[in-house]
């Protein structure tokens, strides 16, 4: 187990690696920079800017500098958000991004796993036709169309929930993004649970199990639950990851302070060190969950555990 | 001759499927005797499997099961869930043919066999636990106490075989039904396993029922033999008529194509012409008259009775001559 750890962390070393070359490279290869802005600054100005930020140097220098500030865990300075750093951007954003998403995730496992273990005992009955068709629905509408009809009729006209802002997490301002990002995920994990739940119900050893005579309570909730939970681990590891923060169109709408609207801002004015920065976080944590994924695959699985 | 304990009257299997009904099983009439090996044979799709899942309570949910089948006197088909659950495990037992996935690989070996005794004895995990050590050891499993903690996945098929068969017996069921219990197995282990069961069953006076397509299985265990062949019974009989004096002609075909080490190498194996039968067709005349070098008129017409020609011996067939050269009992 620890050696599978220590492994695994010594692989991310190079493919954090190549990542942070590769958008450093690509990000520098764009068009513009981060001050030629609309509004042309006088080139004193600009080239004064370009020193404090060591941006005249060659980019192979910036490249050297730009790792081993990394290595300290020092992401620089935001080049748009003068005067505070990527560090500091992050560590404001990302509460509000773990808050929300981790929320979203907890509501989508509490609603979407029952519905999907029921609509697979219920197979092929009104009650799995039509949660299947709900979560299709889910799936299929974006959240740029659900959330928006969420304000429109439960904050503008029903007035129940606020339309937005943060407001330090107070909670009634956290039902509607919770709810918009929860939405699609619940589907998800509904569609995945049942359709892992009538495979496994399929297979030989639950016949066995239920030629011993086992009440089918226990067929189910001692030998079917536990393998049909493995493909939803194989699922929450990225999708995990894609909730804590891909929540870029909800904290749009919902005018939440995360890290998703640093990154395209950052993106939209060419902040190097802020793009990069809010990359690498998002690489480290697809890289966690994946392992945390496969290490809860060997704690349910003892085929797994083996190796 | 020997008491009767499971009685088959007009067992009929049906599935629905997408393109109509498919007749799996038709006019099944048999009965399993106190103690005694019946062998079931027939090639895939048959109906030797889905008779046994259909009295088991088993069939996939697409399949109806009618007719009448007697456990010591009770009527057991189509029974509710509840009723199921105090029967199976507990007067009848079935093992599977590929113990590799008839295990369930998450729970180990204990679990999945003192569960057994937990649910139909009321036993403790650790009184039960007990018991299943004394029961691998009597299917010749050393070190059980130990392997009980283990997982499927770390036993060989045989042993998993030899566990699935412990499991089956710990409550002394009447009726153990093997459905291709050494199919999945390699030839040693497989006579190791058919060993084990004629040792069982002598111990325990278990009746066991035995489905194959393997005649060299029944062969050896069978008291007894019936033949299928598209949902339909066609011969039945002691084991050594059927070998020795078969009226058949596809138990004919069937012992025809069993490989055999007297015949020079470059014997061709004989085979039987033609294909199974599409069972959602029910033709009106004998189901193998497409197949059978005795056919004649009345084949296609007529659906052959199922008649005795005494001495215990029945068979479906209109055909009242010779059949081809009879072999030696194997």
């Amino acid at each position: 187990m620890i050696r599978l750890v220590l492994r695994r962390v010594l692989a991310a070393i190079p493919t954090l690696l190549v990542i942070i070359t590769l958008s450093f490279f690509m990000l520098r290869a764009a068009p513009g920079g981060p001050f030629t802005e609309a509004r042309r600054l006088p080139p004193q100005v600009l080239a004064n800017l370009e020193r404090m930020y060591h941006l005249n140097e060659p980019v192979w220098e910036q490249y050297g500098r730009y790792l081993t500030h990394i290595l300290r865990g020092d992401f620089g300075p935001s080049y748009v958000y003068r005067s505070t750093t990527v560090n500091a951007l992050i560590e404001q954003g990302l509460p509000v991004d773990l808050t929300i998403g981790g929320l979203a995730l907890a509501l989508a496992l509490l609603i979407g796993m029952p519905l999907g273990i029921l609509a697979a005992l219920r197979q092929n009955t009104a009650w799995d036709y039509v949660s299947m068709a709900g979560a299709m629905a889910g799936i299929s509408v974006p959240t740029f169309v659900v959330a928006p009809l969420m304000i429109l009729l439960l904050a503008v006209k029903a007035h129940w929930l606020p339309a937005g802002s943060w407001s330090n997490g107070a909670p009634d301002h956290l039902v509607l993004p919770v709810l918009a990002l929860a939405l699609p995920l619940i589907a998800y994990v509904a569609r995945i649970m049942r359709g892992s739940m009538v495979e496994v119900l399929n297979s030989p050893y639950i016949r066995t199990a239920r030629a011993k005579g086992l009440p089918e309570r226990t067929v189910i909730l001692r030998h079917a639950l536990k393998p049909a939970l493995m493909p939803l681990i194989s699922f929450l590891g990225p999708a995990v990851v894609n909730t804590l923060t891909g929540s870029i169109v909800v904290e749009e709408i919902f005018g939440l302070p995360g890290i998703g609207r640093f990154f395209v801002d950052g993106a939209l004015n060419r902040d190097y060190t802020l793009v990069m920065g809010v990359t690498i976080l998002y690489a480290m944590l697809i890289i966690a969950f994946n392992l945390i994924a496969d290490l809860l695959y060997g704690v349910l699985d003892p085929r797994a555990r083996q190796q | 001759m020997a008491a009767s304990l499971l009685e088959i009257r007009n067992l009929a299997v049906r599935f629905t499927t997408g393109d109509g009904p498919v007749y799996a099983v038709n006019d099944l009439d048999l009965e399993v005797r106190r103690g005694e090996v019946l062998g079931m044979v027939g090639e895939s799709g048959s109906g030797k499997s889905q008779t046994w899942l259909a009295i088991m309570g088993l069939l996939a949910k697409n399949g109806r099961a009618e007719g009448s089948v007697r456990l010591g006197g009770e009527e057991i088909l189509n029974l509710p869930q509840r009723a199921l659950t105090r029967l199976r495990g507990e007067r009848m037992a079935m093992i599977f043919q590929d113990p590799m996935t008839a295990m369930n690989p998450f729970l180990t070996v204990g679990r999945q066999m003192t569960e057994v005794l937990e649910w139909h004895r009321g036993m403790s995990r650790r009184e039960a636990r007990a018991r299943c050590i004394g029961a691998l050891e009597s299917v010749h499993i050393t070190d059980a106490a130990r392997r009980l903690s283990m997982y499927p996945h770390e036993f060989s098929g045989g042993m998993r075989q030899r566990v699935m068969i412990a499991t089956a017996l710990l409550t002394e069921p009447q009726l153990l039904i093997c459905d291709e219990p050494t199919t999945a197995l390699d030839v040693t282990v497989q006579a190791q396993i058919l060993a084990l069961l004629d040792e069982l069953r002598q111990r325990f006076g278990t009746a066991i029922v035995l489905v194959t397509h393997d005649l060299g299985v029944i062969a050896q265990l069978a008291d007894r033999v019936i033949v299928m062949y598209a949902g339909r019974q066609v011969e039945q009989a002691e084991v050594h008529t059927l070998y020795g004096a078969y009226r058949h002609p596809y138990t004919e075909g069937l012992l025809r194509s069993v490989p055999r080490l007297d015949q020079p190498r470059s014997a061709r194996l004989a085979t039987i012409p033609g294909r199974p039968p599409d069972l959602a067709r029910r033709p009106a005349g004998c189901p193998f008259e497409p197949r059978c070098a005795y056919a004649s008129e009345i084949c296609r017409r007529q659906m052959p009775p199922l008649v005795s020609l005494g001495d215990a011996h029945l068979r479906a067939c209109h055909y009242d001559g010779a059949l081809g050269p009879q072999e030696r009992g194997a």
